[in-house]
């Protein structure tokens, strides 16, 4: 059997065996569902490098499937987190109700991404994705009551994605008869300027939905603030990149060349493409600021996972060949990054019970493995070298300087200044400050939880001071981007037309410094005094037994403040008025229900004249 | 390589001495316009000495204990990879290595040990300071990115080296890019932290903010953290904006130019709320540099 079809059955085969086998013995299902999983990734990894297709035919439809070094790059983020994911979840969920549907929805979830990448026609790729949108539904709603209403959202803004994108499908297939990518990017050229624009901007939609770009973003903060924290991770880690890859899909696989001369140019760019790439750069800056003000850590994160992701989303559309190695780059850093973050939180929340951030705080003391892993975490978000969030940053960046986009270049970078707030919070609130009473016999999680965690940490760490280790897969997968340059990868050095850095003696530089400052310390120096946290200078007021100096509600007051121009504005608010607004508009159209038989006997009347009419007049 | 080690040591001695005689001297003439004697110029070194001297000190924790030393690591990285004096294999540090966008990512590496230090010393005084700190970062980041994108884009080059050497006979950017550099050095004047922009540290507000749980060897650590960051920022702009220097002479006679700039200002205002602050960065600086750099892309 064809080792594409082979990973998916595996995946699936676990999903619908879940059930079945939960009912048996929960230690059995989970030792099943981590053997299918290490199962399919040995599979996966056999597919590296290969670049294959094959086709066959089903309800006559022809289907083709295809794995190539784009897919396999993509592909590599589900099947790590997963792997990594699935042990934290074994513990996380071990005491939890609804163990079987969590798992179930879970691998579908895991397969169906797999599935959209292994596409190469839109009928499989919407299939696979929904499939995707109803399993990360099941996980959205796990809470059930609680989470009612960011399930609701959820599906209402994934089925207008579905929506527009199956008509752009349905457009494509009634112009050209066939569905597969490659015949339909050969033909794409006979369609005019506004059809293949209606047809992008349709897709862009539903996948801009998966990505959360603004304003598409509203389902987003809800719906990663109330599902289970490792499906959160899995969620925005690898999910939101299936939105990406649609993206890449759209831009680079069907970018037709009359839509191009059709359009014109900005700084050497397709128009199309550069505002694209404003909407990235957009999402990264807004969803920035809302993240500052955010008082739940999950929430923070979310907004964080669809600023984040706009960077992404940024640097697809600036379509130069760094700018797009930036992307890539960036889609692996997040994954890692936000993995990590997510499984913190997760492991706090598993520990404590809460995620809001002013409840929480001082655990450093309790906890310190999640502390560096959120350590590690937040530097990485940040783009502080030397982890792997500054080479993704500044292969964008430099992409943007060589390009001369001034502006699309300050907003991104004063967005990323903007993360640096809202990283700071999130560490300061949940680990640092004063441990509040209730969580004085707090215990770290256990090595099952650890472990994922750690490994995470250590790749964001490689990927950091040998950018080269990830380039090389990332300058293969560009191969298969058309209309992109191939990338050039040299072993220490990033490199550019207009500068150059290298990693890995910035790290090292970093490093020796930092050894020889602790070392100094530990030899000069004899040990210091440790003080509680209740002995601090309080400028001579006197503290109250027990009373609690924790500074976590309003963290950043005056930022809110300055910044309330701009806050105050939201889209979900927009959404919300506007569904109001219908909803009085079809209040109206209530009345047309009399109750009168001969009311309708009348319209019925009407009707078929109205068919009549258009039948003999208008159609013929 | 025997040279750079070199180098880079007598990079750090010089940065480390210079930053503290420039806080001296700022004290020096605080007093002098307020009518007080003040301390003596080498007060700084005496304080920080006598700090390092003490046998004991206070910590609150593995990360407060870390903090001031990842503090002094991201100063002296930023420094290493900023160019000392043109052309200058011993003065060089590690230029070579790196760009404007690694420094300006560098910059913020000490505050962040910093910052976590302060988090985890529980006071909160100090975290009020942190993210009014933060808050301020924002507001002066605006104007200054603007005025480095407009230099990057002016020039094609993301290198520092490079732009020092553009920037030779006298041909400096602060002349021929006079609103960027406006934007710069009223941003300058936030990164600085002096009056009015002294809202994360304010004295008499929040009992020196982030400071006031150091004592001893880490408050020694932090003020020689401080000493060179002040020097690195100093070089930094002297590199954008007035060409670089060529010899140790004109390094301290640039940098100190600089350096008066925000004392002197310091002396004239009151201080800013944050929100006041960040406003104020984000209105006038950010047009002038919008200004220059439409004037440059045009």
């Amino acid at each position: 059997m064809n080792l594409i079809t082979e990973i998916l059955l595996i995946l699936f085969g676990a999903a619908i065996l879940t059930p079945v086998l939960g009912k048996i013995s929960r230690a059995l299902r989970n030792v099943v569902l981590f053997a299918a999983i290490i199962w399919a990734g040995v599979l996966f990894l056999k597919l590296y490098g290969v670049s294959e297709s094959f086709r066959w035919s089903m309800a006559g439809f022809s289907l083709v499937w295809r794995v190539n070094p784009l897919a396999w790059f993509f592909g590599s983020i589900p099947m790590t987190l997963g792997f990594l994911i699935l042990p934290f979840s074994f513990t996380y969920m071990w005491n939890r109700d609804r163990q079987d549907y969590f798992y179930f929805a879970f691998m579908m979830t895991l397969g169906s991404m797999m599935g959209i990448l292994f596409a190469a026609d839109f009928l499989s790729m919407f299939f696979f994705w929904e499939i995707m949108t109803w399993s990360s539904f099941l996980n959205v709603i796990y809470y059930r009551y609680e989470a009612q209403k960011a399930g609701l959202k959820y599906f209402i803004m994934s089925l207008i994605g579905a929506y527009s994108m199956l008509l752009a499908i349905v457009f494509l297939y009634a112009q050209f008869g066939a569905l597969d990518f490659q015949t339909i990017a050969m033909h794409l050229d006979e369609l005019s300027v506004g059809s293949l624009l209606m047809v992008y901007i349709l897709f862009l939609i539903g996948f801009g939905v998966k990505a959360a770009v603004i304003p598409l973003h509203t389902w987003a903060p809800d719906a990663y603030e109330i599902s289970p924290a490792p499906f959160t991770a899995l969620f925005s880690g690898a999910l939101s990149k299936m939105g990406v890859y649609g993206f890449v899909v759209v831009l680079f696989l069907l970018s037709g060349l009359k839509m191009i001369q059709g359009m014109g140019h900005v700084f050497g760019t397709p128009t199309f493409d550069y505002v694209v790439a404003w909407f990235g750069a957009i999402t990264a800056f807004i969803a920035t600021l809302i993240a500052v003000v955010q008082e739940d850590a999950k929430k923070l994160l979310a907004y964080s996972s669809v600023g984040q992701v706009g960077y992404i989303i940024l640097g697809l559309g600036v379509a130069s060949t760094l700018s797009v190695a930036g992307a890539f780059y960036q889609a692996l850093n997040h994954a890692i990054f936000k993995g990590m973050l997510f499984l913190v939180v997760g492991a706090v929340f598993y520990r404590t019970g809460t995620h809001d951030m002013r409840k929480l705080g001082g655990l450093i003391k309790k906890m310190p493995y999640s502390f560096v892993v959120m350590l590690f975490g937040i530097i990485t978000l940040a783009g502080i070298p030397p982890l792997s969030g500054f080479p993704a940053k500044w292969i964008l960046y430099e992409a943007l300087v060589d390009k001369h986009m001034v502006f699309l270049l300050i907003v991104a970078m004063i967005a990323s200044t903007g993360a640096f707030l809202y990283a700071y919070r999130l560490i300061t609130s949940i680990f640092l400050g004063q441990l509040s009473e209730e969580f004085k016999d707090v215990k770290e999680v256990p090595w099952s939880m650890r472990l994922p965690m750690l490994i995470l940490t250590l790749l964001t760490i490689l990927f950091g001071v040998m950018p080269s280790l990830a380039l090389r897969f990332i300058s293969k997968a560009m191969e298969f981007v058309p209309g992109i340059a191939p990338l050039d990868v040299k072993s220490f050095w990033l490199t550019s037309s207009t500068g150059h850095v290298n990693p890995f003696a910035v790290s090292s530089t970093v490093g020796v410094v930092l050894l020889l400052g602790v070392a100094a310390f530990a030899i000069f120096w004899t040990k210091s005094k440790k003080a509680t946290q209740t002995d601090i200078h309080t400028s001579g007021e006197p503290v109250p037994e027990g009373a609690s100096f924790r500074y976590a509600t309003n963290f950043y007051q005056p930022f809110a403040r300055a910044f309330w121009p701009l806050l105050r504005h939201s889209a979900d608010r927009l959404y919300n008025s506007l569904a109001g607004n219908l909803e009085n508009l079809f209040d109206y159209l209530r009345f047309v229900y009399t109750g009168n038989g001969q009311t309708y006997a009348l319209y019925v009347i009407l009707f078929l004249a109205t068919l009549f009419i258009f039948a003999k007049h208008i159609v013929f | 390589m025997a040279v750079i080690i070199l180098g880079l040591i007598l990079t750090i001695v010089l940065a480390w001495t210079v930053g503290l005689l420039y806080m001296g001297i700022d004290r020096k003439i605080t007093a002098r316009v307020q009518n007080r004697y003040g301390p003596p110029v080498h007060q700084q070194f005496i304080d920080v000495i006598k700090l390092w001297k003490k046998k004991t000190a206070i910590s609150h924790g593995t990360m407060f204990h870390l903090g001031p030393t990842l503090a002094i690591t991201g100063s002296i990285s930023t420094l290493l990879f900023i160019p000392i004096l043109i052309g200058s294999k011993l003065w060089g540090g590690l230029s070579f290595e790196g760009d404007l966008i690694l420094i300006l990512y560098l910059m913020v590496f000490g505050s962040l040990g910093m910052a976590l230090a302060v988090g985890e010393s529980a006071n909160p005084n100090g975290i009020i300071g942190v993210s009014r700190g933060l808050t301020q970062m924002l507001g002066f980041e605006l104007p200054f990115l603007i005025a480095v994108v407009t230099l990057m884009v002016q020039y094609n080059t993301t290198s520092l080296v490079e732009l020092t050497r553009l920037q030779a006979g006298g041909h400096w950017n602060l002349i021929y890019s006079p609103l960027a550099s406006i934007a710069a050095f009223i941003a300058l004047l936030g990164m600085m932290g002096h009056q009015p922009f002294d809202v994360p540290i304010a004295p008499q507000e929040i009992a020196s903010g982030p400071m006031s749980e150091f004592g001893g060897k880490y408050l020694g650590t932090v003020m020689s953290s401080h000493a060179i960051f002040v020097f690195a920022k100093l070089t930094l702009f002297m590199d954008l904006f007035l060409g670089g220097a060529s010899n140790i002479g004109s390094l301290i006679l640039k940098t100190f130019a600089i350096f008066l700039w925000p004392v002197v200002v310091g002396l004239i205002y009151p201080r800013f709320r944050t929100e006041q602050s960040v406003r104020f960065f984000w209105t006038w600086p950010t047009a002038i540099g919008l200004l220059g750099l439409i004037l440059i892309v045009w």
